[in-house]
């Protein structure tokens, strides 16, 4: 892989390769707020929450 | 910028999607990866043409640092800029690495409030999420 050769040194070529990924392949969707605590590692953080909930949160 | 990342993807598919040479650690799916906690990595094999993985710890460490304590701020890199900035500078051009990750994290002020929200690739491949964990000289 390129990016990863370490006989690439010219930094230009470099941040060629750096490319924005498509975000119409990116899904985005809310979350339970405890993702925010560090200690929360568990599937829960990342499992998709109803705007129902997150309109209640926020608005209720 | 991504502050907290997810690697719920087990270390046998990454190591087949990347093509790694084998390694000997094993990682349990994580879902709230924070900066200053070590994560897998894949840099390029001291002999070889291919990837290995290994564990380094997230964020940052300039060569002229006196100590640790910067590295919680230096996590994100932006693409236009790193090869500009002095502590990103030496590391893209000698010491890049990949950061495997299947989804990342951000927060959305609403109010006084702030949600959080997943960004996950949808068709369920892999990416590298940040482009660069470096390690300092020391190979901390």
């Amino acid at each position: 892989m390129t990016w990863l050769d370490p006989g690439l040194q010219n930094v230009a070529a470099v941040t060629e390769l750096l490319k924005p990924y498509d975000s119409r392949f990116v899904r985005c969707y809310p979350v339970s707020t405890r993702i925010t605590q560090v200690a929360n590692d568990h599937e829960e953080c990342s499992r998709p929450i109803e705007v129902a909930e997150v309109e209640h949160r926020l608005f209720g | 910028m991504c502050g907290r990342y997810r690697l719920s993807r087990r270390k046998q598919i990454i190591e087949e999607y990347f093509q790694t040479a084998p390694w000997d650690d094993d990682w349990n799916s994580r879902y709230n990866i924070a900066p200053s906690r070590p994560v897998p990595v894949i840099r390029q094999h001291p002999k070889e043409p291919v990837g290995q993985i290994s564990s380094m710890r997230w964020g940052l460490i300039p060569s002229w640092a006196k100590d640790t304590s910067g590295a919680a701020r230096m996590i994100n890199a932006r693409s236009e800029t790193a090869h500009t900035l002095p502590a990103f500078r030496d590391a893209m051009k000698l010491r890049r690495c990949l950061v495997q990750g299947d989804g990342f994290y951000e927060w959305q002020r609403r109010g006084s409030a702030k949600q959080p929200f997943c960004l996950e690739v949808s068709d369920g491949e892999l990416f590298a999420l940040l482009w660069g964990g470096w390690k300092n000289p020391e190979g901390h």
